[in-house]
């Protein structure tokens, strides 16, 4: 079926060139945003999830070699149930907060999780670890009970991490930016529509 | 020579399978991520990376379903019925995260192109009067599909010595019922007859791949693929994050998101209901608006809050307005083409803009909300910042978007051209 005003082949592929650049090019803006963070709350959460794997049959062996890597997975003790259930983490679920400094290296972040025990969920563990920093890396070097304040968000505490207000202006600035790109490419898509058109009524 | 209403029950209940499926493979990557991430130790990021792959079987189904223009559709459905059950199984089996993202890649190709498939076999196999309906049946069970994965996470089916990889089993159910009735199914009519008008050398030509970019509808597709791009990308964000974000942001439990998943999707589909009327009543745009920024606002809502209440009833509302715009997106979508390009428009408009939301959508929220290294540090900020994304797909509603209210469309309905390329002459 002939089409007026059709596309031809090599346009579309040098538009399809045009937009796998400009993910590349995002790709790229991300990953250097993303450099060079590296939380407490993240490594905690990490070292916790994979400590409740550690008894978990299939994983455990992994599990341990990751927990490891972020600290001693005996420190944990306190935390695995006595008797457990080898086909599911040692917890049921899991939620770190804010870390607050204490000392120049150092942060301590709280956590909440319910041990799993094989009827379900079981004691509630409200603790707080301390890590420290060596390097760009954080490792857990004990386990705490928590101080006054120390609170996860689920409890009223503050959030792990939070978006500062700058982010979301530029947020709202991107947004606009993105309505005025949005305009143009349905303006230039309208002008060479016009054009295509009245190209193929004079040949015609 | 119509079919018998016998045979049209009988493909009907073989088709559904197709679209359940959709929406229970979809759903069990979102509402068991952090099953799936225990299981493999990966970070946020490499989920969110995971997806792209993933996600991208869709837009390769896209070139496989238009095979069954030369194949068939009847064996194209069940090989991709076999295709689908054999990457599920494998899934299933799935030894570290890139096994799992392959298998899962090649479950959703098949899935795909079998949603696709089913979608024109109703087209082509139904009498006119019946086909909204039928399609509208079929739509309802990728719906059904999500509420039966919260279902079996409330009824425990992670909890047993199968942990998630049990969900994926439950995939080889549609190869077990095609085996059973698969000689019950017929070749369409329309393919039969196409067929041999191929073999007289008198065959419908094909409309051309990019037929639906010509000057007379450029602009139109370019609006209506930004505006459903603007909106796939926050919206996919959110609904493969919000059961993660709920139990390792807010501290829910797993029977707690699978309670609220089931509530919020029955409210959801009363939002898909009141939709259609009001475009009706108050027109496409105004109501485009209003969904596009209920979305918006009880999205952020439902990310902010730390509230169990506010985030139930936030929850509800985000969906009742995220998923219920679908009949005025899928008018922008159909509406705006004449009839011989308009199945071709809403397959370009569907397969490319929309698909790249979810590809790209779920891997912006796990690259930037990363606890660890992610630039914005959190799932909750880092969705509601992406839905500031909706905002200009709303200017282009309110500055560019015809008004199609009360447009007579002469042969296919909004619903089923959206769904299909054009069918055989």
């Amino acid at each position: 079926m002939a089409v007026q005003g059709e596309v031809r082949r090599a346009t579309f592929v040098r538009v399809i060139a045009i937009v796998l650049v400009v993910i590349a090019g995002l790709g790229l803006l991300i990953h250097t945003l993303n450099a060079g963070h590296h939380r407490p709350e993240g490594a905690a959460e990490r070292w916790l999830a994979a400590v409740g794997d550690t008894g978990r049959k299939g994983v455990d062996h992994q599990a341990r070699q990751q927990a490891e890597r972020i600290g001693p997975v005996a420190l944990a003790a306190p935390l695995l149930p006595s008797t457990h259930d080898p086909r599911h983490s040692e917890f049921s679920d899991l939620e770190v907060g804010k870390a607050r400094r204490d000392g120049s290296d150092t942060v301590r972040v709280p956590f909440r999780l319910h041990q799993r025990l094989a009827s379900g969920a079981g004691p509630l563990k409200q603790d707080t670890l301390v890590l420290h920093r060596a390097g760009s890396t954080w490792h857990v070097v004990a386990l705490d009970t928590r101080r006054p304040g120390e609170k996860v968000r689920s409890e009223g505490g503050p959030p792990a991490t939070r978006a500062p207000l700058v982010l979301w202006l530029g947020a709202i600035g991107l947004g606009v930016v993105l309505a005025l790109i949005a305009h143009l490419i349905t303006r230039y898509a309208d002008i060479t529509a016009q054009r295509a058109a009245s190209a193929s009524a004079r040949a015609s | 020579m119509a079919r018998s209403d016998r045979y049209l029950r009988l493909l009907l209940i073989l088709l559904i399978s197709a679209t359940f499926f959709e929406g229970y493979d979809s759903s069990i990557l979102a509402l068991l991520l952090p099953n799936i991430q225990a299981t493999f130790h990966v970070s946020e990021a490499v989920l969110g990376l995971t997806r792209i792959p993933i996600e991208l079987g869709l837009f390769v189904a896209f070139f496989l379903a238009r095979q069954s223009d030369r194949v068939g559709r009847r064996p194209l459905l069940l090989w991709s019925v076999v295709g689908y059950t054999l990457f599920a199984g494998l899934t299933a089996l799935s030894w570290n995260i890139w096994a799992f993202t392959f298998f899962q890649f090649g479950s959703r190709v098949f899935l795909g192109a079998e949603f696709s498939v089913a979608i024109t076999m109703v087209v082509e196999e139904f009498p006119v009067a019946r086909r909204a309906r039928a399609l509208g049946t079929l739509l309802t069970f990728e719906g059904l599909g999500t509420i039966m994965v919260a279902i079996l996470l409330g009824l425990g089916l992670q909890n047993g010595r199968l942990d998630w990889r049990a969900f994926f089993l439950v995939g080889i159910v549609p190869l077990l019922v095609l085996t059973v009735l698969r000689r019950r199914m017929h070749e369409t009519e329309r393919f039969v007859e196409e067929r041999k008008r191929r073999e007289r050398g008198e065959g419908t030509p094909r409309t051309p791949f990019l037929a639906a970019w010509a000057s007379p509808y450029r602009r139109n597709l370019v609006l209506v693929g930004m505006v459903y791009l603007m909106r796939s990308i926050p919206f996919f964000g959110a609904t493969a994050w919000w059961a993660y974000y709920a139990e390792r942001e807010r501290g829910f439990t797993e029977t707690q998101v699978a309670v609220y998943i089931l509530v919020a999707y029955g409210i959801g589909c009363v939002g898909y209901y009141v939709c259609g009327r009001l475009m009706e009543r108050i027109g496409r745009r105004p109501t485009a608006i209003i969904y596009f920024l209920g979305g918006v606002v009880f999205s952020i809502i439902l990310f902010q809050t730390t509230d169990r209440v506010v985030s139930f009833f936030a929850l509800m509302l985000a969906v009742g307005f995220g998923l219920g715009v679908q009949p005025v997106l899928s008018a922008f979508g159909t509406e705006l083409f004449p009839t011989e390009i308009r199945g071709q428009a809403a397959a370009w408009v569907r397969n490319w803009f929309e698909i790249a939301g979810y590809v790209f959508g779920p891997a912006l929220v796990g690259i930037l909300g990363d606890h660890s290294t992610g630039a914005i540090g959190n799932i909750g900020d880092t969705v509601s910042l992406l839905m500031i994304m909706q905002l200009p797909g709303i200017y282009l509603i309110w500055r560019y978007m015809p008004e199609t209210k009360g447009l007579e469309l002469d042969e296919l309905s909004p619903v089923e051209a959206l769904l299909t390329e054009t069918p055989l002459a």
